[in-house]
């Protein structure tokens, strides 16, 4: 779902560059202003914690893999605000490290992965009632919702057509969407039982 | 601990590491810009500068080599999956945006190579992006070399230990994991603030 370069349409991209930029000054102004200094490193933590997580592979079907996103997981922990800033973070390093997605493209990669999955993440989790089985479907939600966005992008850039990009990308982030969500789930559920005190810390 | 930032060029003395490094990060973004919208002739030029970097890769440091294979293979999942699309369907833009997403690619490992990470927040620094998120960046670069080699240690021995457990047990059972991991490192980030405000820490990234 990483769009490299070279794929979408320039006027696409330079539209999601400035929105994306936008987005990241909002939230670096929220997060410096309201966030308490020592939940800085937490933060800082947390995010090369799920960019490291992103590398372990859940094994599918017929040696195919998943990995985890953790953009609805950082906004439950840290807020949505926090959460987009770290994957805004998180998807920089993960195209200069792996080349996963392209530099030009970060705009439409951190709308489809960051700003849904924080943001729309967040709010489906609170309007389910703020528990681990609500944060867990969500992720599953936000991860579809991420595929059908990255579709229309390549759709509206010609690169493929709308009719078979849409329903493909749907279906097969289905399964994707489904261990991000029993992943969160199972995630949130532990760290409820051990550790009440980095579910219940302050959200930004 | 093995680095993915290789920044060769930019540590040793050579004509790139000469050039300012804002003016390399506006060379690469414009260079990029060029290459990602390039169609006809400019595309050719663009895969004769494909070609010219994977000849160059092959006389290069193994270090190179490995990162330009790993900006070759970094476009395998998307660029299957894309060309799976594509022929289901008839209208499709046609193998450009592959080549073109190849040559960018190859780019951006490029630049990785010709810019260190510190000198790369510096010109973030200068283009005034926000101090919080450069912290940040600082934060999970450093990091997640870290908490890599302990969630692959871990996951090593979650894998030889659990024998004939279901697919879906394997999930909850890595999802369990990571959580040991999150765990640590919320204690550990205690301790980097006392260090950090020891050393006169005050929300400033300088």
């Amino acid at each position: 779902m990483h769009i490299p370069d070279g794929f979408l349409d320039p006027k696409l991209v330079a539209l999601s560059d400035v929105a994306a930029i936008g987005l990241i000054g909002l939230a670096a102004r929220k997060v410096e202003r309201k966030l308490s200094p020592e939940r800085i490193p937490l933060m800082g933590m947390l995010g090369a914690l799920v960019f490291a997580a992103q590398l372990l592979t859940f094994p599918v079907v017929g040696g195919t893999s998943a990995h985890l996103v953790g953009a609805v997981l950082l906004a439950v922990l840290l807020g949505p605000f926090s959460g987009f800033l770290l994957m805004a973070a998180v998807l920089l390093l993960e195209a200069l490290l792996f080349q996963h997605g392209g530099i030009l493209a970060f705009g439409a990669n951190l709308l489809n992965m960051g700003f849904i999955g924080a943001f729309g993440g967040y709010f489906l989790y609170r309007a389910g009632g703020s528990t681990p089985l609500s944060a867990g479907l969500s992720a599953l939600l936000t991860v579809v919702i991420s595929a059908v966005l990255c579709a229309l992008e390549l759709s509206i850039s010609g690169v493929v057509s709308i009719k078979t990009a849409l329903p493909a990308m749907a279906l097969a982030h289905l399964i994707t969407g489904a261990i991000e969500g029993i992943v969160t789930f199972s995630l949130l559920s532990f760290l409820v039982r051990e550790a009440p005190e980095i579910t219940g810390g302050e959200r930004i | 601990m093995s680095h993915y930032w290789t920044s060769d060029l930019a540590d040793r003395p050579s004509f790139f590491g000469r050039i300012d490094p804002r003016l390399r990060f506006f060379l690469f973004l414009s260079a990029l810009g060029v290459i990602s919208a390039a169609g006809g002739r400019l595309l050719f030029g663009a895969t004769l500068f494909l070609i010219g970097v994977m000849l160059f890769s092959v006389a290069a440091s193994a270090k190179f080599r490995r990162s330009v294979l790993r900006a070759l293979l970094a476009l395998l999942p998307f660029g299957a999956f894309v060309v799976f699309l594509m022929s289901l369907s008839r209208e499709t833009g046609g193998p450009s945006p592959l080549l073109r997403g190849l040559c960018s690619l190859i780019l951006i490992a490029l630049f990785v190579t010709m810019m260190g990470f510190d000198e790369l927040r510096e010109v973030l620094r200068s283009l005034r992006v926000p101090s919080i998120f450069i912290t940040l960046l600082g934060f999970v670069y450093r990091y997640f070399f870290l908490f890599r080699e302990e969630l692959e240690k871990m996951d090593m021995a979650l894998k030889n230990r659990s024998f004939s457990s279901s697919r879906l047990e394997g999930w909850r059972l890595r999802a369990l994991l990571i959580g040991q991991v999150l765990l640590r490192s919320y204690r550990r980030s205690e301790e980097v603030y006392r260090a950090m405000t020891a050393r006169g820490y005050d929300r400033k990234e300088r």
